[in-house]
């Protein structure tokens, strides 16, 4: 563990997620920055409700679909971080975006 | 811009080029740099914001600043590209072809483009093969790709305790990738033997780069104490709102571990979506029962203004991609008409047969995803849509049609994306054309497609594919 805390990245911004302050690298993608938060409740399954998350991280599934302020729905894999950003997920919103 | 050899009159602001190239991985960056050095007018499109694909899938910001670079060849090949001329449009989606059969259809953003070449190559690469098990659709179970992703670009681990499973050579790699981000990744489950010493493996002697490249990956994971299962298949994923544990088939009986999250996948199978869209002809393969591009090693397909390169036209891994995408560059310009040197292509005809031959041998080892009698009744076969395998297979007795009708299987946003590898193993998408690429192949905004329609006589594109816009219209 001691080594992997040595490569570990220093965030050098911050986004809100579900109104929790989150820190992020420059660089790394929404869904890595949700992943690296425990954030597992990214998206409400149109036709089950159920929670769901990105499986694929290429855009395909949908499953990683979270609100960005200012942007609407994005899939989380295909967006980069950005200091300030406002993120919604399912579990902090309850619907199903 | 490089001179070009088009010199058409057409009076459109914009006007063809002499090569589209279609995907900036591995085989699309080759093919462009080379049809550019060889003095073709030469756009590239890809999605991404950053040419690479998902095998050169490149480092940015301070993650790059703090990690260094992950694979700086394929940084120095994106700047070759570049520095060739290229017409580089990078975070430019593909999600349709004209009427013409020939002029591809763009976003960047919001904005609509078109681009059209007298010759496009197709190197859309690869879609990841997850087969469904009950449990798959949890939140934590994640393809190796995005495991793979999450590790090295974003420099995250999926999870604390995960378990890595399906088949192919590239589990070992992710397991690695993950022992790197501190995960601590219980088991490797291979579902093949490719491990085991037989007749078959001697021909290990000719690839002393796979094998040493295997070994490593095994010396990792021995010194880490990471166990790699070989004939073992995982049979289910466990939780209530997330990823809890798992299930494995093992020797002795059913096994249980408690991990966070899974990483599940079986191999890759070719993303031919766009070149179907073009109207190329397809096949069956025999092996795997995908729906594939009838293509030579040459990469020609049966039009002559079209040409794959890359896992699209099969999967064999980057070193056959770069040498594919040479070959299909020359070609390319072949039938541009540009001069290319006698026996420049058969040479890079014979790299890429060197390289297909030894991922062959490789892919062999693993043998095929599991077929429709190992797939268990109770998982969601569409995850889209939530149906079950056994509703699949009790709808299954008409025609892809009627299934899609009982089901919706196959309808929803993935269009059939994540789906059409276990429809394949139970033999239903064997017809072609029973799961077709729709327009818009690629979730746009609503915007790009009624700006596109107002400039331009609609795509052609049948009735059912109206769920056009992403976001909140599209779910």
């Amino acid at each position: 563990m001691r080594w992997f805390r040595r490569r570990a990245l220093r965030p050098d911004l911050e986004l809100s997620v579900d109104g929790r302050p989150t820190p992020a690298v420059s660089g790394q993608s929404l869904l890595g920055v949700l992943v690296a938060g425990g954030v597992w409740t990214q998206h409400s399954h149109p036709v089950t409700g159920r929670p769901e998350a990105g499986i694929c991280g290429m855009g395909v599934c949908q499953a990683c679909e979270v609100i960005v302020e200012g942007r609407g729905a994005v899939r989380a894999c295909g967006v980069e971080v950005e200091n300030g950003m406002r993120v919604h997920t399912a579990a902090g919103t309850g619907r199903t975006t | 811009m490089m001179g070009g050899v088009w010199s058409g009159t057409e009076p459109d602001s914009d006007p063809p080029v002499d090569a589209v190239v279609i995907g900036g991985g591995p085989a699309g960056m080759v093919a462009a740099r080379d049809l550019a050095r060889m003095g073709a007018r030469t756009v590239l499109v890809d999605e991404n914001a950053t040419l690479g694909g998902q095998y050169y899938k490149r480092r940015t910001g301070e993650v790059l600043a703090q990690a260094g670079d992950l694979r700086p060849r394929g940084t120095t090949l994106a700047g070759e590209v570049r520095a060739a001329g290229v017409d580089v449009r990078t975070g430019t989606l593909v999600w349709g072809v004209d009427d013409d059969g020939r002029t591809v259809l763009t976003a960047c953003g919001d904005r609509p483009g078109s681009v059209t070449g007298r010759v496009t190559v197709v190197a859309t690469g690869a879609h990841e093969r997850v087969m469904p098990v009950p449990g798959w659709e949890l939140p934590g179970v994640v393809t190796p790709g995005l495991a793979l992703h999450l590790a090295t670009i974003d420099r995250v681990a999926v999870g604390s305790r995960v378990v890595v499973a399906g088949s192919g050579p590239f589990l070992l790699q992710v397991a690695v990738a993950l022992l790197d981000v501190g995960a601590h990744v219980v088991a490797v489950f291979e579902a093949g033997r490719p491990y085991r010493l037989d007749g078959d493996a001697l021909r290990a002697v000719r690839y002393p780069r796979r094998v040493s490249q295997f070994a490593g990956y095994r010396a990792r994971l021995a010194a880490a104490g990471v166990p790699v299962h070989q004939g073992q298949q995982l049979t289910a994923v466990h939780g209530t709102d997330r990823v809890e544990g798992i299930t494995v088939a093992g020797p002795r009986g059913p096994r249980s571990e408690q991990v966070d999250a899974v990483a599940l996948g079986w191999g890759f199978r070719p993303n031919t979506e766009l070149a179907g869209l073009l109207g190329c002809a397809t096949t069956l393969d025999p092996v795997t029962g995908d729906r594939t591009v009838r293509v030579d090693e040459r990469g020609r397909t049966d039009r002559d203004d079209v040409v794959l390169a890359g896992e699209v036209a099969g999967i064999a891994g980057v070193r056959a991609a770069l040498r594919w995408g040479a070959l299909a560059a020359l070609v390319a310009a072949g039938r541009l008409g540009l001069d290319v040197p006698a026996g420049r292509e058969d040479d890079a005809l014979r790299a890429v047969r060197t390289a297909t031959r030894e991922a062959g041998w490789t892919l062999r080892r693993f043998g095929p995803a599991p077929g429709p009698g190992t797939m268990d009744d109770d998982a969601l076969l569409c995850r889209c849509e939530a149906v079950r395998v056994d509703e699949v297979r009790a709808a299954a007795a008409g025609d892809p049609d009627a299934l899609k009708q009982a089901t919706r299987v196959g309808m929803g946003p993935c269009q059939g994306r994540q789906c059409l590898p276990a429809l394949a193993a139970l033999g239903l998408a064997s017809r072609p054309g029973a799961f077709p690429a729709r327009v818009p192949v690629r979730p746009v905004r609503i915007g790009v497609l009624a700006a596109a329609a107002s400039a331009a006589p609609p795509p052609s594109a049948p009735a059912d594919s109206a769920i056009p816009a992403t976001g909140s219209a599209a779910r």
